[in-house]
């Protein structure tokens, strides 16, 4: 399967023992990252009944999950440990299915498939990741309303056929993260009362 | 003495519940799934104003937040209300204030705290509010935190 590398959070939204939601083309996935800082993006689903990952909790080097308590280590997303059979060890296939993860730009990037293109290269600006905007609305309604401004770039995320989020970098000092804020959820606003 | 009986399902009684165990407050429980309050003999009918009666000084929150959570609780549902507290708490991450009216807890947190957590109940994904589920993080890793059915606790 081809794909392409998208943003789906920025690097602060990922705090220190927490699960991020979020999702990419339909697919729900659990961000998280480790207590040496190292960024995981999974599928959002417990490989033993389903249950999403983001009930569950961040110990700092596993993700446990809350309906029965498995947990799976950062990295690999292989399971550490079953508490119903404290004996165990878990096969090498017991894991959770994982996805390549990048930060960059103050931004995480993934991938669900392999991406024909690289991660857009920005140079040394330094770049200030805005508030994420969700927007409800497809990608192919989004795009067409972005403006071109200097100094910020504006990525986007197909969330689901209706869903999207907009992620923005801004490298000009002149405007505050509030300005910038204040004019993507006007540009939200408007696209969603457009949309049918 | 402070007494508080209700239904373990009510967030009426869970938002008092949670005052309590997180303020620190010594009170009764009493048997009955009514919801009664009382505090030195004068009895509550209204559970918000019980909140606001019976909260510390350092509970007390500014009045904007809290008519917001009485807003919320009224319209579990309303997706502009997430999104304005979402919006707010972004900003206050980046401020040094972790909670709704600055750096520490108040009631106009725990007024919100149910209908946030319970959203899908309401039909509601918390997945486009991300400032809302860290929020809810650190409501769930306050020392004294306690749950009612519907929402869990977090470790450490």
């Amino acid at each position: 399967m081809t794909s392409s590398w998208y943003p789906v959070a920025s690097g602060s939204d990922l705090v220190a023992r927490h699960i991020f939601h979020t999702a990419l083309e339909g697919q729900e996935l659990a961000l998280w990252r480790d207590d040496a800082g190292l960024a995981n993006v999974w599928e959002n689903r417990c490989p033993h009944r389903g249950v999403r990952l983001t009930m569950g909790a961040n110990l700092g080097t596993e993700l446990r999950c809350q309906y029965h308590g498995w947990r799976f280590s950062s990295g690999s997303g292989q399971c550490a440990s079953i508490p119903a059979h404290p004996g165990f060890v878990p096969s090498q296939g017991l894991r959770v299915k994982t996805y390549p993860c990048v930060e960059r730009h103050g931004l995480v990037w993934t991938s669900l498939g392999e991406a024909e293109a690289d991660i857009p290269d920005l140079g040394t600006a330094a770049w200030q990741p805005l508030r994420a905007l969700f927007v409800e609305a497809p990608m192919a309604a989004v795009a067409p309303q972005l403006p071109e401004q200097d100094g910020l770039m504006l990525f986007l995320q197909p969330v689901s056929e209706t869903q999207t989020v907009i992620h923005g970098l801004s490298a000009d000092p002149a405007f505050s993260l509030r300005q910038h804020d204040d004019a993507l959820t006007r540009l939200r606003d408007r696209i969603e009362s457009a949309a049918p | 003495m402070i007494s508080l009986s209700g239904s373990p399902l009510s967030r009426e009684a869970y938002r008092i519940r949670l005052l309590f165990d997180l303020a620190g407050l010594a009170y009764e429980k009493l048997e009955s799934t009514d919801l009664r309050i009382k505090a030195d003999g004068e009895r509550f009918d209204d559970a918000w104003r019980a909140l606001s009666r019976l909260a510390p000084p350092d509970w007390q929150p500014d009045g904007r937040w809290f008519a917001f959570a009485r807003r919320l609780a009224s319209s579990p549902a309303d997706t502009a209300l997430f999104r304005e507290l979402d919006q707010h708490l972004w900003f206050g991450e980046r401020a040094g204030a972790p909670f709704l009216c600055g750096d520490h807890p108040t009631i106009a947190d725990i007024g919100c705290f149910p209908e946030v957590m319970m959203s899908e109940q309401a039909g509601l994904s918390r997945m486009p509010y991300p400032a809302l589920r860290r929020w809810g993080d650190r409501m769930r890793r306050l020392p004294g935190f306690t749950v009612m059915p519907g929402i869990f606790t977090l470790p450490a």
